[in-house]
């Protein structure tokens, strides 16, 4: 910054300032005392330069994009072979972090299917099996510890979810005078998430599942304000996994692992669903509060009970219309006297 | 100025040597700050939780019994009807229990073991018409009296449905009554819930929660539900 | 073209020409600017975690002053339009740094939004895939860089025409600068629309968000020129008319009434409804379940601004002293206004009831301040150039000779 403006004038009032003007240089010559001086200020700010730069020595090389990840192109624009040579190069490059070999498909949608989540309130006892099943099936950060799935203790009587307590801590639960109410990503028919994205990281697809392709998004985090359900989360910092606890059954839209500076969300567990299964939290659910299924199918799960129950979703009036659906029950189901 | 004083242009020549040293000194301080690096970056600790697998298993609360339940006595297994065969026990109602005493039938008002027990042929069950059936279809039985909830269970809508959502997968497997609830006792027992959330830059106190430890009583400690926020001079209900 | 390198050529080296306190100056700003740069390379390293920014609060100070910078950019405007349209010759020759400001606004702008990405790198996905016309935020790219062009252009094309003596030809920058008119309020106007459509933050989701960060704006932006044009007055020979800055103390205060008048409305709608929408703005005015980490900078805000409306209504304020008061509380007012006052307060609570409070962490902060130290050492230079191409003393045809900043 300062190398060159001492060093200028100096040569200016060389050429130019013939003692005229208010510089101060009198004899028109370039004194060898002030180039001395300011060339040591120069010098000084040269290295004031670097030594600012100086923390990008910590900067790991995997960290930055590889030639092949640069140049990737959008997940909708990739041909097949492409798709290929990204999935080879997602595989060495978890090689590298984990040390494990893992196995990474691009996994479709399937035709005629769109996914509906239903969830029994009545039934939900708030034990968060359900939150820690999901970060181990999809590679979640556990430092810094990303979610996806949020449990809330809700006190009886309400669903103003200000009311709610994440951060219940009791010995045992379910609590007697409250009902637990799990929120994750409630892939919206109409996602406010998509609409805002400005690069088109994140969109639909056909089986209503909202994806993320991790290698497109640049982390400008306007998704996870517009979202109503507070469902994305950001990674902060690299994403920590212990490597035994890796799932190695991975899924480009899905759980291949992330990097740093990129949005993530529930993706209805897409690498199990897609292939007939049942997502991780589902299965996990001690008391059989969650449903899911294909609500194209007249005779599914969660078609009988939008059919018989009485569903409602959260936070209609955003207009984001979800697919996750909460019930009850008649009643709750029947107090068991003392409680813990 | 335009009056070009001496003076002035004395002063400016002096500024003009001392500047070029003040500038460096200040970029050799910042130099060395940068080098020292005295504020570091300021991760903030984090919080690493731990669940095993095990916490996190899918597989059924409860198992099934066999068709014909066993029981090992003696290092054998041995069927029901191994003892109530020659022994038979009482089938009189409301008896109290000889054996079996850690069944403990908390149950509402099903509080007799004949209800659903065969009297007669211990290796069965039986329905209120008296027809026998084997353990492997005791959900008929609760049918009897949970007629609604049985309806949504054959639906898909009450219970755990495992393995696949595709209705003619070989996969899916919808979990029967008792694989979940106790028919002794077929309310849920209560869970240790698994760690909460401890996001980034949560602190502490909000790991914890203060004001909820729940001592059975109904939740008005906290402010009535009409009320949305207290005002901040209201110190309670801060359970975030 | 070899006469336009050496004009560039020219510029630059003028810019490293200037007495003591020019170089104090500058030599303060690019401190800040490497303690900035410093910062930020410890975020490229580490991420945003170095940030207090968290999926709870996921826009911080950073989105604050990028929202802030573009009403100052936009202020251009109220130099603009009443020397075009209205043909007023006080402001005439001032109007200049109103768009170099717009300038050096926008390039913090535009700093601010790429510090805050988790993925710089990715940047080129942004010409790649641009989700136009549905995200709000590639509108705002294309106005924001719309905008600096348009600016750079009508700044550039007047002062280059300056140096080579000739007179601006007006087919090459009236249509612009009416073109910059509609495009100035467009800037803020998107900018605004970035937050006012989204449905899940309600506290955002109000019509008047729009007109209040124009009416805001257009206080904050002159306020700061009427600043900026006095330490001009006071260290060049450049010719600053008291009536030019007393037409932008009218500016100043009108726009500072509406946007008082705006809060005031805004404040009643939330609270004499008290619909759950409201707790954000509870929570920003007076606390949320005991959490009051804003309010004492809303109220500070609130006095602040008041009090500079209050001195400008008054006739005291047609003195310096006065006026330069009113202009600092102002400008600090509706910087804390906009920044923690509109962006951070739409996060708490979340969309889920929780309530984590946003605090900057001192990286964070000086990455801010290392930004906005980069944005006024451009300025600097901006002004340092244009001031002697203007008063003629700096042409193709003469031989600049080297006066310091003083003279």
């Amino acid at each position: 910054m300062t190398m060159d403006p001492h060093n200028k004038e100096d040569q200016a009032s060389d050429q130019g300032c013939q003692g005229s003007c208010g510089c101060g240089s009198g004899d028109g010559k370039v004194s060898r005392r002030s180039f001395l001086r300011v060339g040591a200020a120069a010098l000084g700010g040269m290295a004031a330069l670097t030594a600012a730069l100086s923390p990008l020595r910590e900067l790991d090389p995997d960290d930055l994009p590889s030639v092949e990840e640069f140049i990737q192109k959008h997940y909708k624009e990739m041909s097949g072979e492409q798709m290929q040579a990204a999935l080879g190069r997602i595989e060495k490059d978890v090689q590298k972090r984990f040390g494990v070999t893992p196995e990474v498909a691009d996994i479709k949608p399937l035709d005629g299917v769109e996914f509906v989540y239903a969830l029994n309130l009545s039934r939900c006892i708030g034990c968060r099996k359900c939150v820690h099943a999901c970060v181990a099936e999809n590679n979640q950060s556990r430092s810094p510890e990303v979610q996806y799935i949020r449990v809330l203790e809700m006190p009886r009587g309400t669903t103003d979810l200000e009311q709610g307590d994440h951060h219940y801590d009791r010995p045992k639960v379910p609590s007697d005078h409250h009902y637990y109410m799990p929120v994750q990503c409630h892939q919206c028919a109409s996602p406010p998430c998509v609409k805002v994205c400005p690069i088109e990281a994140t969109w639909q697809e056909s089986d209503g599942i909202t994806v993320v392709d991790y290698d497109w998004c640049i982390g400008c985090r306007y998704c996870e304000a517009a979202c109503p359900y507070w469902a994305r989360r950001f990674n902060f910092a690299e994403p920590q996994i212990p490597k035994d606890k890796l799932n190695k059954k991975m899924s480009y839209l899905s759980n291949r692992p992330r990097h740093k500076g990129v949005i993530e969300k529930c993706h209805y567990c897409l690498q199990r669903t897609r292939q007939g299964q049942m997502p991780a939290c589902l299965e996990v659910c001690p008391v059989g509060a969650r449903k899911f299924g294909n609500v194209l199918d007249a005779d599914s799960d969660v078609t009988q009970i939008l059919k018989h129950k009485r569903v409602f979703v959260l936070k209609e009036d955003v207009g984001t219309l979800p697919r996750f659906f909460y019930y009850f029950d008649e009643r709750y189901p029947r107090s068991q006297g003392g409680e813990a | 100025m335009p009056s070009n004083s001496s003076e002035k242009k004395i002063q400016s020549n002096v500024a003009k040597q001392v500047t070029p040293l003040i500038v460096m000194v200040v970029f050799v301080l910042l130099t060395i700050w940068f080098i020292l690096d005295p504020v570091g970056t300021g991760v903030p600790s984090m919080v690493v939780v731990e669940v095993d697998a095990s916490q996190i298993d899918s597989s059924p609360i409860r198992q099934m019994l066999g068709d014909s339940p066993t029981a090992r006595i003696g290092g054998v297994d041995q069927s029901c009807t191994a003892c109530h065969g020659a022994l038979l026990g009482t089938t009189r109602r409301n008896a109290p229990l000889a054996q079996h005493q850690h069944v403990k039938l908390n149950h509402g008002i099903n509080d007799d073991c004949l209800n659903c027990h065969d009297a007669e042929e211990r290796d069965k069950l039986a329905l209120r018409t008296g027809q026998k059936i084997s353990f492997k279809m005791s959900h008929q039985l609760c049918a009897q009296c949970h007629g609604t909830t049985y309806r949504d269970w054959q639906d898909g809508m009450h219970g755990k449905t495992l393995g696949s959502w595709q209705l003619q997968s070989r996969q899916r497997r919808s979990l029967k009554c008792v694989e979940c609830h106790d028919p002794h006792a077929p309310a849920f027992d209560s869970f240790e819930p698994l760690p909460g959330p401890h996001t980034l830059r949560m602190p502490p106190e909000h790991q914890k929660n203060q004001d909820k430890i729940d001592d059975g009583k109904p939740a008005t400690a906290s402010p009535s539900p009409l009320r949305r926020w207290s005002w901040p001079t209201d110190k309670e209900g801060s359970g975030h | 073209m070899s006469e336009y390198l050496r004009f560039l050529w020219r510029c630059g080296r003028i810019s490293f020409v200037g007495d003591w306190r020019y170089y104090l100056w500058m030599t303060f700003l690019t401190v800040i600017a490497l303690l900035g740069l410093n910062a930020y390379c410890k975020q490229f390293v580490e991420g945003l975690i170095v940030t207090g920014m968290t999926d709870q609060v996921s826009w911080g100070l950073y989105i604050a002053n990028f929202t802030f910078l573009v009403g100052m950019a936009a202020a251009a405007v109220m130099l603009v339009i009443p020397v075009y349209v209205y043909r007023n010759h006080d402001l005439h020759n001032l109007v200049i740094f109103g768009e170099l400001l717009a300038v050096a606004s926008i390039i913090m702008c535009l700093m601010f939004v790429t510090v805050d990405l988790g993925r710089p790198d990715r940047f080129m996905h942004l010409f790649l895939r641009f989700n136009f016309p549905m995200s709000m935020l590639s509108w705002d790219g294309i106005v924001l860089n719309g905008y600096l062009l348009l600016n750079l252009h009508i700044c550039g094309y007047l002062i280059y025409c300056a140096y080579r003596r000739r007179q601006p030809g007006k087919m090459f920058y009236i249509p612009v600068v009416f073109i910059a008119i509609f495009w100035a309020i467009s800037i803020h106007t998107v900018t605004a629309f970035l937050y006012v459509g989204l449905g899940g933050r309600p506290f955002w989701n109000a019509a008047i968000i729009a007109p209040r960060f124009l009416a805001s704006a257009f206080a904050a932006g002159p306020a700061f020129l009427i600043l900026t044009l006095q330490i001009i007055n006071k260290t060049t020979s450049y010719d600053v008319s008291k009536k030019g800055i007393m037409l932008l103390r009218s500016i100043v205060t009108v726009a500072l009434i509406i946007n008082q008048f705006l809060l005031l409305s805004e404040v009643f709608t939330e609270f004499y409804t008290g619909s759950a929408h409201a707790a954000s703005a509870y929570y920003l005015f007076f606390g949320l379940h005991g959490y009051t980490g804003l309010v004492g900078w809303i109220w500070t805000a609130i006095t602040l601004n008041t009090i500079a409306m209050i001195l400008l209504m008054l006739p005291a304020s047609r003195s310096m002293k006065f006026l330069n008061v009113a202009c600092v509380f102002m400008i600090v007012g509706i910087w804390i206004e906009k920044g923690m006052g509109l962006i951070v307060p739409a996060f708490i609570p979340t969309p889920l009831g929780e309530i984590l409070e946003y605090v900057p962490t001192i990286n964070e902060t000086l990455v801010c301040l290392g930004i906005w130290a980069f944005g006024l050492l451009l300025f600097t230079i901006m002004v340092r150039i244009t001031i002697p191409v203007l008063a003629g003393r700096l042409t193709y045809d003469t031989e600049y000779h080297f006066e310091s900043v003083v003279e």
